[in-house]
Protein backbone atom coordinates (compact mmCIF):
# COMPACT_ATOMS: atom_id res chain seq x y z
CA UNK A 1 0.00 0.00 0.00
CA UNK A 2 2.72 2.15 0.68
CA UNK A 3 4.54 1.80 -2.28
CA UNK A 4 1.35 2.24 -4.31
CA UNK A 5 1.39 5.89 -2.85
CA UNK A 6 4.88 6.84 -3.28
CA UNK A 7 5.37 6.85 -6.92
CA UNK A 8 2.12 9.53 -7.20
CA UNK A 9 3.95 11.71 -4.55
CA UNK A 10 7.00 11.65 -5.79
CA UNK A 11 5.21 12.79 -9.30
CA UNK A 12 3.66 14.68 -7.64
CA UNK A 13 6.66 16.99 -5.84
CA UNK A 14 8.09 16.47 -9.13
CA UNK A 15 5.42 18.18 -11.46
CA UNK A 16 4.40 20.66 -8.21
CA UNK A 17 8.80 21.76 -8.31
CA UNK A 18 9.13 22.22 -11.93
CA UNK A 19 6.19 24.35 -11.60
CA UNK A 20 8.12 26.65 -9.16
CA UNK A 21 11.36 26.57 -11.08
CA UNK A 22 9.50 27.49 -14.05
CA UNK A 23 7.29 30.20 -12.12
CA UNK A 24 10.87 31.37 -10.67
CA UNK A 25 12.41 31.67 -14.46
CA UNK A 26 9.57 33.86 -15.63
CA UNK A 27 9.67 36.16 -12.63
CA UNK A 28 13.19 36.53 -13.25
CA UNK A 29 12.32 37.35 -16.55
CA UNK A 30 9.99 39.68 -15.95
CA UNK A 31 12.25 41.39 -13.66
CA UNK A 32 14.88 41.63 -15.97
CA UNK A 33 12.70 43.53 -18.50
CA UNK A 34 11.22 45.83 -15.76
CA UNK A 35 14.12 46.74 -13.57
CA UNK A 36 15.42 49.75 -15.79
CA UNK A 37 11.61 50.78 -15.01
CA UNK A 38 11.95 49.73 -11.63
CA UNK A 39 15.83 51.44 -11.12
CA UNK A 40 14.77 55.56 -9.66
CA UNK A 41 11.55 54.11 -7.52
CA UNK A 42 11.84 53.78 -3.80
CA UNK A 43 9.45 50.94 -2.21
CA UNK A 44 9.66 48.60 0.41
CA UNK A 45 9.93 45.82 -1.42
CA UNK A 46 12.91 46.82 -3.70
CA UNK A 47 14.43 47.33 -0.11
CA UNK A 48 13.40 44.51 2.16
CA UNK A 49 13.77 41.71 -1.02
CA UNK A 50 16.81 40.50 -3.17
CA UNK A 51 15.21 39.98 -6.48
CA UNK A 52 15.36 43.04 -7.71
CA UNK A 53 18.80 44.16 -5.95
CA UNK A 54 20.27 41.09 -7.65
CA UNK A 55 18.65 42.01 -11.25
CA UNK A 56 20.17 45.40 -10.67
CA UNK A 57 23.91 44.19 -10.69
CA UNK A 58 23.46 41.85 -13.39
CA UNK A 59 22.66 45.04 -15.69
CA UNK A 60 25.98 46.90 -17.04
CA UNK A 61 24.45 49.98 -17.06
CA UNK A 62 22.72 50.44 -13.73
CA UNK A 63 24.91 51.35 -10.90
CA UNK A 64 23.54 50.29 -7.21
CA UNK A 65 23.89 52.79 -4.34
CA UNK A 66 23.13 51.55 -0.64
CA UNK A 67 22.16 54.18 1.61
CA UNK A 68 19.68 55.77 4.29
CA UNK A 69 16.89 58.62 4.31
CA UNK A 70 19.04 60.74 1.53
CA UNK A 71 18.28 58.70 -0.78
CA UNK A 72 14.46 58.77 -0.41
CA UNK A 73 13.94 62.71 -0.38
CA UNK A 74 13.27 63.87 -3.53
CA UNK A 75 15.45 66.31 -5.05
CA UNK A 76 15.92 67.85 -8.81
CA UNK A 77 19.35 66.56 -8.65
CA UNK A 78 18.99 63.42 -6.60
CA UNK A 79 21.34 60.20 -8.99
CA UNK A 80 18.09 59.08 -10.44
CA UNK A 81 17.03 62.47 -11.89
CA UNK A 82 20.56 63.39 -13.20
CA UNK A 83 21.20 60.10 -14.41
CA UNK A 84 17.88 59.24 -15.74
CA UNK A 85 18.16 58.66 -19.33
CA UNK A 86 21.66 57.37 -19.02
CA UNK A 87 23.67 60.98 -20.28
CA UNK A 88 26.96 59.32 -19.53
CA UNK A 89 25.69 55.35 -19.97
CA UNK A 90 24.57 54.46 -16.74
CA UNK A 91 21.66 55.32 -13.53
CA UNK A 92 22.01 54.76 -10.45
CA UNK A 93 19.59 52.16 -8.27
CA UNK A 94 18.91 53.84 -4.77
CA UNK A 95 18.47 50.70 -2.59
CA UNK A 96 17.78 51.77 1.38
CA UNK A 97 15.21 54.32 3.93
CA UNK A 98 16.11 55.41 6.98
CA UNK A 99 17.81 53.91 9.63
CA UNK A 100 19.31 51.43 6.67
CA UNK A 101 23.06 51.47 8.10
CA UNK A 102 25.91 49.47 7.99
CA UNK A 103 24.30 45.89 9.81
CA UNK A 104 22.08 45.99 7.58
CA UNK A 105 23.60 46.86 4.34
CA UNK A 106 25.85 44.10 5.20
CA UNK A 107 22.93 41.51 5.45
CA UNK A 108 21.46 42.94 2.26
CA UNK A 109 24.94 42.32 0.14
CA UNK A 110 25.15 39.02 1.77
CA UNK A 111 21.70 38.15 -0.41
CA UNK A 112 23.23 39.22 -3.25
CA UNK A 113 26.14 36.70 -3.23
CA UNK A 114 28.77 35.64 -5.55
CA UNK A 115 26.82 37.60 -8.10
CA UNK A 116 28.65 40.59 -6.41
CA UNK A 117 31.65 39.24 -7.73
CA UNK A 118 33.69 42.16 -9.25
CA UNK A 119 31.00 44.30 -9.24
CA UNK A 120 30.67 47.87 -8.19
CA UNK A 121 28.47 49.50 -5.20
CA UNK A 122 28.26 52.48 -3.77
CA UNK A 123 28.19 52.81 0.32
CA UNK A 124 26.31 56.25 1.15
CA UNK A 125 27.06 56.69 5.22
CA UNK A 126 25.53 59.32 7.16
CA UNK A 127 27.94 60.35 9.63
CA UNK A 128 25.19 60.97 12.79
CA UNK A 129 25.33 57.15 12.67
CA UNK A 130 28.76 57.72 14.59
CA UNK A 131 28.04 59.92 17.08
CA UNK A 132 25.56 57.49 19.45
CA UNK A 133 25.67 54.11 21.08
CA UNK A 134 23.84 52.14 18.22
CA UNK A 135 21.10 52.52 15.72
CA UNK A 136 18.14 51.92 17.96
CA UNK A 137 15.79 48.58 17.95
CA UNK A 138 12.64 50.38 16.54
CA UNK A 139 15.08 51.71 13.43
CA UNK A 140 16.72 48.58 12.91
CA UNK A 141 13.46 46.31 13.53
CA UNK A 142 11.63 48.85 10.71
CA UNK A 143 14.65 48.04 8.31
CA UNK A 144 15.45 44.45 8.90
CA UNK A 145 14.69 41.69 6.53
CA UNK A 146 14.07 37.74 7.00
CA UNK A 147 15.33 37.38 3.46
CA UNK A 148 18.81 38.78 3.79
CA UNK A 149 19.32 37.71 7.69
CA UNK A 150 18.92 34.11 6.37
CA UNK A 151 21.54 34.53 3.12
CA UNK A 152 24.13 35.85 5.95
CA UNK A 153 23.72 33.25 8.47
CA UNK A 154 23.57 30.87 5.92
CA UNK A 155 25.86 31.91 3.25
CA UNK A 156 28.58 29.38 1.97
CA UNK A 157 31.06 32.56 0.03
CA UNK A 158 30.75 34.85 3.42
CA UNK A 159 34.04 33.23 5.99
CA UNK A 160 32.75 31.67 9.18
CA UNK A 161 34.33 34.77 11.58
CA UNK A 162 32.34 37.48 9.50
CA UNK A 163 29.35 35.54 10.26
CA UNK A 164 30.28 35.19 13.73
CA UNK A 165 31.00 38.49 14.69
CA UNK A 166 28.28 39.67 12.13
CA UNK A 167 25.68 37.14 14.63
CA UNK A 168 26.31 38.75 17.90
CA UNK A 169 25.81 41.96 16.53
CA UNK A 170 22.59 40.57 15.42
CA UNK A 171 21.62 39.19 18.67
CA UNK A 172 21.80 42.26 20.02
CA UNK A 173 18.38 43.30 18.36
CA UNK A 174 16.25 39.96 19.11
CA UNK A 175 12.60 41.54 18.12
CA UNK A 176 12.84 40.67 14.60
CA UNK A 177 14.26 36.77 15.46
CA UNK A 178 11.12 36.25 17.83
CA UNK A 179 9.29 35.33 14.20
CA UNK A 180 12.03 32.94 13.64
CA UNK A 181 13.49 29.98 15.93
CA UNK A 182 15.60 28.43 13.45
CA UNK A 183 17.45 31.80 12.18
CA UNK A 184 17.56 32.85 15.96
CA UNK A 185 19.29 29.38 16.88
CA UNK A 186 21.50 29.38 14.22
CA UNK A 187 22.36 32.92 14.72
CA UNK A 188 23.45 31.78 18.70
CA UNK A 189 24.76 28.61 17.66
CA UNK A 190 27.36 31.12 15.32
CA UNK A 191 27.65 33.22 18.24
CA UNK A 192 29.02 30.96 20.61
CA UNK A 193 31.09 29.40 18.20
CA UNK A 194 32.13 26.63 20.67
CA UNK A 195 32.68 22.74 18.72
CA UNK A 196 29.10 21.65 19.58
CA UNK A 197 27.80 24.88 18.53
CA UNK A 198 29.82 24.68 15.58
CA UNK A 199 28.25 21.20 15.13
CA UNK A 200 25.02 22.00 15.45
CA UNK A 201 25.18 25.13 12.58
CA UNK A 202 26.31 22.26 10.04
CA UNK A 203 24.47 19.91 10.68
CA UNK A 204 21.19 22.03 10.35
CA UNK A 205 22.54 24.14 7.69
CA UNK A 206 20.71 22.03 4.86
CA UNK A 207 17.40 23.00 6.83
CA UNK A 208 18.59 26.69 6.84
CA UNK A 209 19.12 26.64 3.21
CA UNK A 210 15.84 25.55 2.08
CA UNK A 211 14.03 27.96 4.53
CA UNK A 212 15.97 30.28 2.51
CA UNK A 213 14.72 28.92 -0.40
CA UNK A 214 11.30 29.37 0.45
CA UNK A 215 11.52 32.74 1.22
CA UNK A 216 13.73 33.69 -2.27
CA UNK A 217 10.30 32.13 -4.02
CA UNK A 218 8.03 33.93 -1.95
CA UNK A 219 10.30 37.44 -3.22
CA UNK A 220 10.04 36.46 -6.81
CA UNK A 221 6.68 36.40 -6.25
CA UNK A 222 5.61 39.23 -4.53
CA UNK A 223 8.03 41.15 -7.29
CA UNK A 224 5.98 39.18 -9.99
CA UNK A 225 2.90 40.39 -8.20
CA UNK A 226 4.64 44.40 -7.65
CA UNK A 227 5.43 44.38 -11.11
CA UNK A 228 1.82 42.99 -12.84
CA UNK A 229 0.50 45.83 -10.16
CA UNK A 230 2.51 48.67 -11.80
CA UNK A 231 1.03 47.50 -15.40
CA UNK A 232 -1.97 47.92 -14.25
CA UNK A 233 -1.71 50.73 -12.84
CA UNK A 234 -2.56 54.68 -13.63
CA UNK A 235 0.66 54.92 -14.39
CA UNK A 236 1.78 52.11 -16.30
CA UNK A 237 5.63 50.95 -16.18
CA UNK A 238 7.33 51.13 -19.21
CA UNK A 239 10.17 48.62 -19.83
CA UNK A 240 11.45 50.76 -22.48
CA UNK A 241 13.11 53.25 -20.87
CA UNK A 242 15.07 56.07 -23.36
CA UNK A 243 19.18 56.26 -23.39
CA UNK A 244 20.31 59.63 -24.32
CA UNK A 245 23.91 60.04 -24.30
CA UNK A 246 24.67 64.03 -22.98
CA UNK A 247 27.90 65.47 -21.92
CA UNK A 248 27.56 66.33 -18.31
CA UNK A 249 29.20 69.89 -17.27
CA UNK A 250 29.90 69.41 -13.71
CA UNK A 251 31.06 72.83 -12.86
CA UNK A 252 27.98 74.64 -14.54
CA UNK A 253 25.84 72.09 -13.03
CA UNK A 254 27.09 73.06 -9.27
CA UNK A 255 27.44 76.59 -9.96
CA UNK A 256 23.34 76.49 -10.77
CA UNK A 257 22.05 74.11 -7.81
CA UNK A 258 24.77 75.98 -5.32
CA UNK A 259 22.15 79.29 -6.63
CA UNK A 260 19.16 77.69 -6.28
CA UNK A 261 20.14 75.99 -2.77
CA UNK A 262 21.10 79.44 -1.78
CA UNK A 263 17.76 80.64 -3.00
CA UNK A 264 15.88 77.61 -0.22
CA UNK A 265 18.12 77.95 2.32
CA UNK A 266 18.13 81.69 3.63
CA UNK A 267 15.65 82.44 6.21
CA UNK A 268 18.04 80.92 8.94
CA UNK A 269 21.67 81.18 9.58
CA UNK A 270 22.77 77.39 9.12
CA UNK A 271 22.08 77.09 5.76
CA UNK A 272 19.08 74.90 6.47
CA UNK A 273 16.36 73.77 3.99
CA UNK A 274 13.90 76.77 4.52
CA UNK A 275 10.61 74.86 4.81
CA UNK A 276 12.63 72.32 6.81
CA UNK A 277 13.47 75.13 9.59
CA UNK A 278 10.14 76.55 9.68
CA UNK A 279 8.25 72.99 10.06
CA UNK A 280 10.10 71.14 12.29
CA UNK A 281 13.99 72.36 12.86
CA UNK A 282 13.56 76.06 14.54
CA UNK A 283 12.53 74.93 17.87
CA UNK A 284 14.41 71.83 18.07
CA UNK A 285 17.42 73.64 16.65
CA UNK A 286 17.32 76.87 19.50
CA UNK A 287 17.25 74.56 22.22
CA UNK A 288 20.55 72.59 21.42
CA UNK A 289 22.77 76.04 21.31
CA UNK A 290 26.07 74.53 23.47
CA UNK A 291 23.91 71.31 24.41
CA UNK A 292 26.72 69.35 23.77
CA UNK A 293 30.91 69.22 24.29
CA UNK A 294 34.16 67.79 22.62
CA UNK A 295 34.56 65.53 25.50
CA UNK A 296 31.40 63.68 25.05
CA UNK A 297 31.54 63.73 21.42
CA UNK A 298 34.94 61.84 20.95
CA UNK A 299 33.50 59.47 23.82
CA UNK A 300 30.65 58.40 21.94
CA UNK A 301 32.70 58.32 18.52
CA UNK A 302 34.86 56.06 19.78
CA UNK A 303 32.86 53.74 21.45
CA UNK A 304 29.85 53.30 18.46
CA UNK A 305 29.31 49.97 17.51
CA UNK A 306 28.74 51.58 14.05
CA UNK A 307 32.62 51.08 13.43
CA UNK A 308 32.18 47.22 14.14
CA UNK A 309 29.78 47.30 12.00
CA UNK A 310 31.13 49.20 9.33
CA UNK A 311 34.54 47.20 9.46
CA UNK A 312 31.66 43.97 9.14
CA UNK A 313 30.89 45.40 6.10
CA UNK A 314 33.58 46.06 4.46
CA UNK A 315 34.84 42.24 5.26
CA UNK A 316 31.75 40.94 3.61
CA UNK A 317 32.34 43.16 0.56
CA UNK A 318 35.60 41.36 0.59
CA UNK A 319 34.40 38.03 1.10
CA UNK A 320 32.30 38.43 -1.60
CA UNK A 321 34.98 40.09 -3.96
CA UNK A 322 32.72 43.26 -4.56
CA UNK A 323 34.21 46.68 -5.61
CA UNK A 324 32.62 49.28 -3.38
CA UNK A 325 33.13 53.27 -3.32
CA UNK A 326 32.64 54.08 0.37
CA UNK A 327 30.80 58.01 0.34
CA UNK A 328 30.45 59.71 3.84
CA UNK A 329 28.64 62.76 3.75
CA UNK A 330 30.16 65.85 5.34
CA UNK A 331 28.91 66.62 9.20
CA UNK A 332 26.91 70.17 9.46
CA UNK A 333 29.79 72.16 10.48
CA UNK A 334 27.76 75.17 11.49
CA UNK A 335 25.37 73.32 13.49
CA UNK A 336 27.40 71.43 15.15
CA UNK A 337 29.80 74.63 16.18
CA UNK A 338 26.32 76.26 17.16
CA UNK A 339 25.47 73.01 19.87
CA UNK A 340 29.48 73.01 20.99
CA UNK A 341 31.12 70.19 19.24
CA UNK A 342 34.50 72.32 17.23
CA UNK A 343 35.68 71.16 14.27
CA UNK A 344 39.02 69.41 15.89
CA UNK A 345 36.49 67.16 17.36
CA UNK A 346 34.51 66.75 14.29
CA UNK A 347 38.21 65.82 12.43
CA UNK A 348 38.34 62.53 14.64
CA UNK A 349 35.26 61.62 12.58
CA UNK A 350 36.88 61.86 9.10
CA UNK A 351 39.88 60.60 10.59
CA UNK A 352 38.74 57.46 12.03
CA UNK A 353 36.71 56.76 8.92
CA UNK A 354 39.57 56.45 6.88
CA UNK A 355 41.46 54.64 9.48
CA UNK A 356 38.37 51.62 9.16
CA UNK A 357 38.36 51.82 5.20
CA UNK A 358 41.67 52.00 4.25
CA UNK A 359 43.20 49.07 5.17
CA UNK A 360 40.52 47.37 2.72
CA UNK A 361 41.81 49.53 -0.30
CA UNK A 362 38.61 50.57 -0.51
CA UNK A 363 37.58 54.37 -1.58
CA UNK A 364 36.39 56.29 0.73
CA UNK A 365 35.00 60.01 -0.40
CA UNK A 366 33.99 61.83 3.36
CA UNK A 367 33.97 65.25 1.97
CA UNK A 368 35.63 66.66 4.89
CA UNK A 369 36.46 69.92 3.20
CA UNK A 370 32.28 70.60 2.96
CA UNK A 371 32.26 70.48 6.56
CA UNK A 372 31.98 74.20 6.98
CA UNK A 373 29.88 74.23 4.06
CA UNK A 374 26.10 75.27 4.52
CA UNK A 375 24.92 73.81 1.46
CA UNK A 376 26.02 70.35 1.30
CA UNK A 377 23.67 69.04 3.82
CA UNK A 378 19.54 70.38 4.41
CA UNK A 379 19.52 69.54 8.10
CA UNK A 380 21.22 68.77 10.85
CA UNK A 381 21.02 64.76 9.95
CA UNK A 382 22.21 63.45 7.01
CA UNK A 383 20.09 64.73 3.52
CA UNK A 384 21.86 65.94 0.64
CA UNK A 385 20.97 69.07 -0.66
CA UNK A 386 20.88 69.81 -4.22
CA UNK A 387 24.57 71.16 -4.03
CA UNK A 388 25.64 68.05 -2.06
CA UNK A 389 24.30 65.73 -5.00
CA UNK A 390 25.75 67.11 -7.67
CA UNK A 391 29.09 66.48 -5.72
CA UNK A 392 27.51 62.99 -4.93
CA UNK A 393 26.56 62.43 -8.52
CA UNK A 394 30.02 63.33 -9.67
CA UNK A 395 31.96 61.02 -7.39
CA UNK A 396 29.18 57.94 -8.12
CA UNK A 397 30.02 59.10 -12.35
CA UNK A 398 33.70 58.83 -12.23
CA UNK A 399 33.62 55.31 -10.00
CA UNK A 400 31.50 54.11 -12.52
CA UNK A 401 33.59 55.11 -15.54
CA UNK A 402 36.72 54.16 -13.00
CA UNK A 403 37.63 58.00 -13.18
CA UNK A 404 38.10 58.16 -9.37
CA UNK A 405 40.55 60.43 -8.34
CA UNK B 1 -38.80 2.42 -13.15
CA UNK B 2 -36.78 1.51 -10.47
CA UNK B 3 -36.15 -2.23 -12.30
CA UNK B 4 -35.09 -0.06 -15.41
CA UNK B 5 -32.36 1.83 -13.38
CA UNK B 6 -31.21 -0.78 -11.37
CA UNK B 7 -29.00 -2.57 -14.16
CA UNK B 8 -27.67 0.97 -15.61
CA UNK B 9 -26.00 1.96 -11.95
CA UNK B 10 -24.90 -1.39 -11.13
CA UNK B 11 -22.99 -1.42 -14.80
CA UNK B 12 -21.80 2.27 -13.81
CA UNK B 13 -20.68 1.13 -10.56
CA UNK B 14 -18.50 -1.94 -12.07
CA UNK B 15 -17.08 0.43 -14.73
CA UNK B 16 -15.61 3.16 -12.16
CA UNK B 17 -14.95 0.07 -10.04
CA UNK B 18 -12.59 -1.21 -12.79
CA UNK B 19 -11.33 2.62 -13.48
CA UNK B 20 -10.56 2.73 -9.98
CA UNK B 21 -8.46 -0.84 -10.36
CA UNK B 22 -6.45 0.36 -13.19
CA UNK B 23 -2.61 1.42 -12.11
CA UNK B 24 -3.03 4.39 -14.29
CA UNK B 25 -5.92 5.97 -13.73
CA UNK B 26 -5.09 5.12 -9.81
CA UNK B 27 -1.34 6.74 -10.39
CA UNK B 28 -3.67 9.83 -11.74
CA UNK B 29 -5.91 10.26 -9.15
CA UNK B 30 -3.27 9.63 -6.67
CA UNK B 31 -1.08 12.77 -8.06
CA UNK B 32 -3.68 14.78 -8.51
CA UNK B 33 -4.87 14.68 -4.63
CA UNK B 34 -0.57 14.88 -3.31
CA UNK B 35 -0.50 17.98 -5.83
CA UNK B 36 -3.85 19.42 -4.70
CA UNK B 37 -2.25 18.99 -0.73
CA UNK B 38 1.14 20.98 -2.22
CA UNK B 39 -1.24 23.42 -3.72
CA UNK B 40 -3.12 23.92 -0.84
CA UNK B 41 -0.06 24.47 1.30
CA UNK B 42 1.50 26.96 -1.24
CA UNK B 43 -1.68 28.92 -0.88
CA UNK B 44 -1.85 28.71 2.75
CA UNK B 45 2.09 29.74 3.74
CA UNK B 46 3.08 30.67 0.23
CA UNK B 47 2.80 34.37 0.61
CA UNK B 48 5.30 36.08 1.97
CA UNK B 49 5.51 39.05 4.07
CA UNK B 50 8.35 41.31 3.16
CA UNK B 51 6.38 44.12 5.47
CA UNK B 52 8.24 46.27 7.99
CA UNK B 53 6.98 47.87 11.60
CA UNK B 54 6.86 51.50 11.03
CA UNK B 55 9.04 53.85 13.06
CA UNK B 56 10.07 57.29 13.51
CA UNK B 57 13.99 57.33 13.08
CA UNK B 58 15.56 59.13 16.21
CA UNK B 59 19.05 58.42 15.10
CA UNK B 60 20.32 62.01 14.67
Amino acid sequence: MRAHHLAPALLALTLFSASLVGGAAYARDLEGRYIHAIAPQTFSLKNQGTALQDEAFRQPDLLPIYGSSELNIADPYHGSELFRSYPTGFTIFPVGKAGTTDLIMLQDLAAIGSDLRGKKVAISLSPPWFFGAMVGQDAYAGNFSRLHASELAYSTEISFDVKQDAARRMLQYPKPLEADPLLKFMLERLADGSPLSRVCYYALLPLGKVQTLVLQLQDHWETFSYIQDQKGGRHPLDPDVSHEAATLDWSALLQKAEREQLQHADNNPFGFDNQAWVNRLRPDVVKQKSSRNDTQFLKNLGQSAEWTDLDLLLRGLRDLDAQPLILSMPIQGKYYDYTGVSARARQAYYDKLRQVVEPYGVPVLDFADHDGDKYFLIDPGAHVSREGWIYYDQALDAFYHDALR
Amino acid sequence: MTRRWTPSITTLYASLAALVDNRWVRLGWQTLFYLAILVGLLLLYGKGDFSTPGFIYQGF
